[in-house]
C-alpha cells in the first residue's frame, strides 16, 4: 500500500497517541491508582503504628497513677464493710469540724463498668466556719470520697445542710 | 521526470574526476571520439556555462582511438559551480572516490599504452515517488553489485562495470515497482552484438546506440507488472530542460535546475505544493538550490540528509519518550513497593504493640472514668466560697440582702434562694457574681415581692453556672 508523507506522519502520530494511550490507560493510570491506594494504606498503618507507640510509651505514667488511685480507692472485703468505713470517717470529719450531725445514713450502692459507688446521706448542723471545714475535709479526704449534692439552709440562725456523698470501690474482677 | 540536460557537444562524454589546485578547479573528463571538434565544442559549451571561456584551458591527458581523456581547467569556477555545470552538462555525477587518483591528472606516457580506461559511469535515473524510499533502494543495487555513487531524490547515479563506457541508459522505475528496477534494465538495454547475455547483477553491455526514450518509455508502458496490471510510465521531459540548442535557438546555456524542473513539470510552483503532490512523480521534499552555483547536487544531498536526520529525530524523540514513560513507569512500581514495605513495617509494630497497648489504654479508660467520678464540674467548697466572698467584697452595695438556701448538684449547677429589701440589690449581686469570674448567673434574677403591713419583702432566686468548664485532666 503506498502511503504518502501526510499519510505517514498522520498514521504516525495515530499509532504515538494510541500507545501514549494505551500506557496511560493500561499500565500509568493503574499504577497511580494502586500507589495511591497504597500510600493511603501505608499513611494509615504508620499513623497507627504511632498512636500505638504513643499509648505504650505512656504505659508506665498510667500504671503508676493507676497504682495510686487503686491504693485509696481501694475495695474492701464486702459492702457493708465499706459502708461502716464510709460511716464512721464522715462521723469522725464532721465532729472534728464542729457540725452537729442531724442525719449519718447508707442510702444506695451502684455497681458502674469499672466500680462500685456507695453513697451515704448526711445532714449536719453549725455556722458558716463549721460547715466550710467539714466540706473542705469531705473534698479533700483520704477515702476519695465526693459530694455529689449539697443542700444549704438558713433555720434558726444555722445552717443547716443535706448531703449525698459517694466513694468509689474498684472491683477485683476489673483488675487490669 | 527530471533527467540532467546534456550538452550537444558532449555526447559520451563523463566527468571521471575533480580537483582543486592553487585555486583552480580541474575536472578529468573522458569523452568517446577524440576529434577536435568535439574537444572545441566541449570546452566552448564548458566556458560558456561557466562564464569564463578565456581562461577555460583543456590539456588532453590520454588518447585512443575510441576516446579520449583531458583535462579542463576552470580557474575563475567554484567547485559547487564545476558540479552544477558537470551534472548540467553531462548528466552525470562525480564518481567521487576517483578524485584522488592521481593517474588521471597526468599524462600517459604513451597514447596508446596499457594504462586501463577508467571506469565507466553508468547513469540510471529513477523516479522515486517516495523519498525514504531511496536508502533501500541504494542497498538494493549495491547487493544487486552496483556502486552507488550519489543519490539524488529523482536521480540515483550508479556506476556499474561495463565494458564500454560509451553507453548510458536512463531507466525510468516508477513507484511500487522499485524493487523490479534491475530486470527492467536487462529487458530495456540493448543487446550486446555478440549476442552475449547481460551479467547478473550488471546492467547489459550496450551496443551500437542507446534506445531512444521513446522506444525505452515504450517497453515500460507495454510492461506488466506483477499483478498484471499496466506499468506507469511518464514520458521523459528531456527537451524541455534544455534551453536552446535543440530547440534551435542558439548555443545552449545553463538552466537553473528549479526552472528545468518547472520547465518539465509546468504546474510545478512550489516544492511540497498542493500542485507538486499532483505532479506523476512525487516531489514533495525536493528542494532545489534556486541558483545552478549552488549546485544540485548538494542540495539534493542537503535535503535527502535532512530528511534522514528528522527521521532519526523522530526515531530517537520517540526512543526517549518511550525510556521516559518506562522511567515514570519504574519509579512508580519502585515507589509503589517501598510503600508497601513501609506498611509491612507498620503492620509489624502493630502487630508487636497492639497487645501492650490495648492493655494500657484499658489502664487510661478506667482511670478517666475514676477521674470522671471524682472531680468536680466546680467543688461546692468553691462555690461557698464565691459567694461568701462576693457578699463581703459588696457588703455596702448588697446590703440588706440575705442569702436562705443554697442546692448544689454534681454537674455544677447552683440555685440560691435568697432575699432583699430592695429590688436593686438582687441584680447588683447577680452583676457582682458575674465579675467576679468564679460563677455566672444563667438568665437574671427571679424577683418576688411580698408586702407585710408596711414593710415590702423581695424574695429572689438566681441559678449558677460554673463560669469555665473543668478541664480534662490525665496523668
Amino acid at each position: 500500500m503506498n502511503v504518502n508523507k501526510r499519510e505517514r506522519i498522520l498514521l504516525l502520530a495515530t499509532v504515538a497517541i494510541a500507545v501514549l494511550a494505551g500506557f496511560q490507560m493500561l499500565v500509568l493510570r493503574p499504577l497511580m491508582g494502586d500507589s495511591k491506594g497504597a500510600r493511603v494504606r501505608t499513611a494509615l498503618s504508620v499513623r497507627e503504628s504511632a498512636r500505638l507507640r504513643a499509648v505504650t510509651d505512656q504505659a508506665a505514667a498510667y500504671e503508676k497513677a493507676f497504682a495510686d488511685i487503686r491504693e485509696r480507692v481501694t475495695t474492701s472485703d464486702s459492702v457493708q464493710r465499706e459502708i461502716i468505713t464510709m460511716l464512721l470517717a464522715i462521723e469522725s470529719l464532721a465532729e472534728d469540724s464542729g457540725v452537729e450531725i442531724l442525719e449519718n445514713s447508707h442510702l444506695k450502692d451502684e455497681s458502674l463498668e469499672y466500680f462500685d459507688r456507695h453513697t451515704v446521706r448526711f445532714r449536719g448542723a453549725g455556722d458558716t466556719e463549721q460547715l466550710t471545714r467539714f466540706l473542705h475535709a469531705v473534698q479533700n479526704s483520704e477515702l476519695l470520697f465526693k459530694i455529689r449534692t449539697m443542700k444549704l439552709r438558713m433555720k434558726n440562725n444555722r445552717l443547716e445542710s443535706e448531703l449525698e456523698i459517694v466513694r468509689l470501690g474498684i472491683r477485683d474482677e476489673v483488675e487490669p | 521526470m527530471i533527467v540532467f540536460a546534456r550538452d550537444a557537444g558532449a555526447e559520451g562524454w563523463r566527468a571521471l574526476a575533480l580537483r582543486e589546485r592553487r585555486g583552480q578547479w580541474q575536472v578529468a573528463l573522458s569523452a568517446t571520439g577524440s576529434n577536435a571538434e568535439e574537444l572545441a565544442k566541449f570546452s566552448a559549451g564548458a566556458a560558456a556555462a561557466l562564464g569564463s571561456e578565456a581562461a577555460s584551458r583543456v590539456v588532453l591527458l590520454l588518447r585512443r582511438s575510441d576516446y579520449s581523456v583531458l583535462r579542463l581547467i576552470l580557474p575563475q569556477a567554484t567547485g559547487d559551480e564545476v558540479r552544477a555545470m558537470l551534472a548540467y552538462r553531462l548528466g552525470s555525477m562525480l564518481p567521487l572516490d576517483l578524485e584522488d587518483s592521481a593517474w588521471m591528472w597526468e599524462r600517459a606516457p604513451e597514447a596508446d599504452g596499457p594504462l586501463a580506461p577508467p571506469a565507466p559511469t553508468q547513469v540510471v535515473d529513477v523516479a522515486w515517488t517516495s523519498l525514504k524510499r531511496v536508502e533501500s533502494q541504494v542497498a538494493f543495487c549495491r547487493q544487486a553489485g552496483l556502486d552507488v555513487r550519489a543519490v539524488l531524490p529523482t536521480l540515483l547515479v550508479v556506476r556499474a562495470g561495463l565494458a564500454q563506457p560509451e553507453e548510458e541508459h536512463r531507466l525510468l522505475l516508477l513507484d511500487g515497482r522499485n524493487a523490479e528496477w534491475l530486470e527492467w534494465a536487462q529487458s530495456v538495454a540493448v543487446p550486446a552484438p555478440d549476442g552475449q547475455s547481460a551479467s547478473p547483477g550488471m546492467l547489459p553491455p550496450p551496443a551500437g546506440r542507446a534506445r531512444p526514450q521513446s522506444e525505452v518509455a515504450k517497453i515500460l508502458t507495454e510492461t506488466r507488472d506483477e499483478e498484471g496490471g499496466p506499468i506507469e510510465v511518464w514520458p521523459v521531459a528531456e527537451e524541455r530542460l534544455v534551453d536552446g540548442a535543440r530547440a534551435g535557438h542558439g548555443p545552449a546555456r545553463p538552466v537553473p535546475w528549479s526552472e528545468a524542473v518547472r520547465n518539465a513539470f509546468p504546474g510545478l510552483t512550489q516544492a511540497g505544493s498542493e500542485d507538486a503532490a499532483d505532479l506523476p512523480l512525487a516531489l514533495a521534499g525536493w528542494r532545489w538550490a534556486e541558483t545552478p552555483t549552488a549546485g544540485m547536487l548538494p542540495a539534493a544531498l542537503v535535503s535527502n540528509r535532512q530528511s534522514e536526520s528528522r527521521q532519526r529525530l523522530l526515531i530517537q524523540v520517540a526512543i526517549l519518550a518511550l525510556l521516559l514513560l518506562l522511567l515514570v513507569a519504574g519509579n512508580g512500581a519502585v515507589y509503589r513497593k517501598s510503600l508497601e514495605r513501609q506498611r509491612d513495617d507498620s503492620q509489624t509494630q502493630i502487630a508487636r504493640l497492639s497487645g501492650r497497648a490495648k492493655s494500657v489504654e484499658a489502664v487510661r479508660e478506667r482511670i478517666e472514668a475514676i477521674n470522671e467520678q471524682l472531680e468536680y464540674e466546680i467543688p461546692p467548697l468553691e462555690v461557698l466560697a464565691a459567694l461568701q466572698e462576693t457578699l463581703r467584697a459588696n457588703d455596702r452595695e448588697l446590703e440588706g440582702l440575705f442569702l436562705d438556701s443554697l442546692n448544689w448538684e454534681e454537674g455544677g449547677q447552683t440555685v440560691i434562694e435568697g432575699h432583699s429589701l430592695n429590688d436593686i440589690t438582687p441584680w447588683r449581686f447577680a452583676e457582682a457574681l458575674n465579675a467576679k469570674g468564679t460563677l455566672r448567673v444563667v438568665g437574671s434574677p427571679r424577683l418576688q415581692f411580698r408586702q407585710y403591713g408596711d414593710t415590702r419583702s423581695i424574695r429572689f432566686t438566681m441559678t449558677l453556672l460554673p463560669a469555665k468548664a473543668r478541664s480534662q485532666q490525665t496523668p
